[in-house]
């Protein structure tokens, strides 16, 4: 709908920078999962959470490797992504992010929300939190089977009021991951939310990355793809703020319209990760391979492994694979989201091509 | 939601691409969508950190801030005030219309039912989207079928423009765009317009909600992962 002269200008211009990245990443989001932890046992979850046990770090080591970041980067134009596991699982949870706050770090995070209720949401405030994202992943009978959490949706929504109520926060955001089983619901949540003053609803699709992997069923089919991008697109023509995720290339047509930038996977380049244990690497998502731990930050200084390590996530996935290197939109996808890349086969697990282009 | 200066000129970048589209409208000319997708001196090294959790977006988008027109504005105004009816049931049966209307498209189908699965609903968009793109290169006849969304005789970027509204909510009359002093052109023979391939039908393109019943049909796509390749 929109030219598409003009976005392949500007593509072209960002794989240009891209380019200029690999040698000169610069450090923007820094992911802390704080737990493996999680209340909820989504059949989907990334990371494998749940009643699980978790290395984890203490506040004192994260004090230390907070003051390093800020030393070594300072912390303007740094944002701290708070994840897990549930974060709010912690019970010294406002002990790390009060320090992070009075280091001068800016922070958000992405919670289930069932364990914010109107004092905890007053103390995210207090703490400086900024934004945050709360998973919502279809209506509630969808949502709490999906999470196997009864009454998650209830508490989730509940915790999402309590922090519309503080009111101050940068952004309160809804996540839907959309599954073969809740696709059909997207325009009843639409309705629920619509009226929720929240700042805006990130609609994704489930990958197959973690649990997911063993529930092929919920994976969407090609059609399933077309209906939600252009679900999203018909949102935001409407002038929701309604926006695709940071995932996965979905063509000329398409980019640009279901978000409000152009797809690149800065894992590695803009984004770095301290896991539960404080392994280093470029994004939680991408799957746990040794060889993706750069470092640990109980041994190794954090901005040297940045430096000087991260050279496996600095590079064209596409040129692995003879499909992605004859393909002619690999300039702008570059072989799509790192951590959807099949690293046995060398080949993209969640391709577009012949879907949406 | 809230809406704010981003989504507004997100809304209006694209209102501006359906009223040129709109606006250039005419029996003989096939007008091209084609607004600009940002700022000319687009510049990827400008942004600024992703405030909302997820990676960062790439630039702000202040897009038509500066090119702001009134025209594109009162779009905007109307996409914010936009309504709830984004998906329409209709109930019907093909074969049970015996007594098709003389005037007007045949009524085995609802209008903008463009699937033939009794909902209008993005899927049929997409669909149209396709027939259009095909009707470029094809010389079917299109006039009062299902295609012809807003009852005007064709096919044009104008039913694509109706449908959208429609499903928008912006309009709730798809038939928004033809003009009832015109004489309408001669009708089809009675019964499905004979081009359209049985096989080709998508049949079932509602999202099942997981229940056996509606989980039917070979036209639906096996279950699994998108295949990366073959
Ligand atoms: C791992 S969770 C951690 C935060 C919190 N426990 C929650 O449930 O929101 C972060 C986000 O990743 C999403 N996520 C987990 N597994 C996913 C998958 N396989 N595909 C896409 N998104 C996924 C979750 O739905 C959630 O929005
Ligand atoms: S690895 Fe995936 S989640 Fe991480 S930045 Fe890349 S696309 Fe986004
Ligand atoms: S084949 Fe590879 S480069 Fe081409 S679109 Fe698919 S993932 Fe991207």
């Amino acid at each position: 709908m929109l030219d598409v002269r003009t976005k392949n200008n500007n593509m072209t211009k960002l794989a240009e920078y891209r380019e200029g990245l690999k040698t000169k990443p610069q450090l923007r989001n820094l992911f802390l999962e704080l737990t493996l932890r999680c209340n909820e046992r989504c059949l989907h979850c990334g990371s494998s959470c749940g009643d699980v046990s978790s290395d984890e770090l203490t506040v004192p080591q994260y004090e230390k490797f907070l003051k390093e970041v800020k030393e070594d980067f300072g912390t303007d134009n740094k944002m701290l992504c708070i994840t897990g596991g549930e974060p709010l699982l912690r019970k010294d949870f406002f002990d790390i992010m009060g320090i992070a706050n009075q280091l001068g770090f800016r922070w958000g995070m992405t919670s289930n929300a069932t364990l914010i209720d109107d004092e905890v949401a007053n103390d995210l405030k207090k703490v400086g939190m900024g934004t945050i994202s709360v998973s919502l992943d279809g209506l509630p009978e969808t949502h709490d089977a999906f999470r196997r959490t009864p009454k998650g949706w209830e508490r989730a929504m509940k915790g999402i009021e309590s922090l519309i109520k503080v009111g101050t926060f940068k952004s309160v955001q809804v996540t839907t991951v959309v599954t073969h089983q809740n696709i059909g619901q997207l325009w009843e949540l639409y309705k629920i939310l619509r009226d929720m003053d929240i700042d805006s609803w990130r609609i994704i699709n489930m990958d197959p990355i973690g649990r997911a992997k063993l529930h092929p069923e919920l994976l969407l089919t090609k059609e399933d793809y077309v209906y939600m991008i252009e679900f999203i697109r018909t949102m935001r023509i409407a002038g929701e703020p309604v926006t695709y995720g940071c995932s996965h290339y979905v063509g000329l047509e398409y980019e640009r319209e279901v978000r409000d930038w152009y797809f690149l996977c800065t894992a590695g380049t803009y984004i770095a990760s301290i896991m539960a244990n404080g392994d280093i690497t470029a994004c939680l998502d991408i799957e746990r391979r040794p060889e993706f731990i750069q470092g640990n930050i109980l041994k190794d200084r954090f901005s040297e492994v940045w430096n000087n390590k991260f050279q496996i996530f600095r590079k064209n996935l596409c040129d692995e694979n003879e499909k992605c290197s004859s393909c002619k939109e690999k300039d702008f996808c570059h072989g799509g989201s790192y951590h959807t890349w099949d690293f046995d086969k060398h080949e993209p697990q969640v391709c577009f091509k012949d879907i949406l282009f | 939601m809230k809406k704010n200066k981003k989504t507004a000129a997100t809304a209006a970048m694209f209102a501006t691409a359906l009223n040129m589209a709109l606006g250039s409208v005419t029996p003989d000319t096939v007008p091209t969508l084609s607004v600009k997708a940002d700022e000319p001196d687009y510049e990827p090294s400008a942004e600024y950190v992703e405030e909302v959790y997820g990676p960062p977006e790439f630039f702000t988008t202040t897009a038509t801030e500066d090119a702001y027109d009134p025209a594109t504005e009162t779009e905007t105004t109307m996409a914010v005030v936009y309504g709830p009816p984004s998906m329409m049931t209709t109930e019907y049966d093909p074969y049970g219309n015996e007594n098709p209307a003389v005037y007007g498209p045949p009524s085995f189908f609802a209008q903008g039912d463009i699937n033939w699965d009794g909902s209008t609903d993005v899927f049929d968009l997409i669909r149209l989207r396709q027939e259009y793109s095909d009707s470029q290169t094809n010389d079917k006849y299109y006039g009062y079928t299902e295609y012809d969304v807003n009852s005007d005789g064709r096919l044009s970027i104008a039913d694509l423009v109706a449908l959208n509204r429609f499903l928008l909510g912006r309009s709730t009359n798809l038939d928004w765009y033809y003009d009832g002093d015109e004489e309408p052109m001669p009708q089809p023979e009675y019964g499905a317009p004979e081009y359209l391939d049985e096989d080709e039908i998508v049949t079932t393109t509602m999202m099942p909600d997981n229940t056996s019943e509606e989980t039917t049909t070979a036209t639906y796509p096996v279950y699994g992962p998108p295949i990366a390749f073959d």
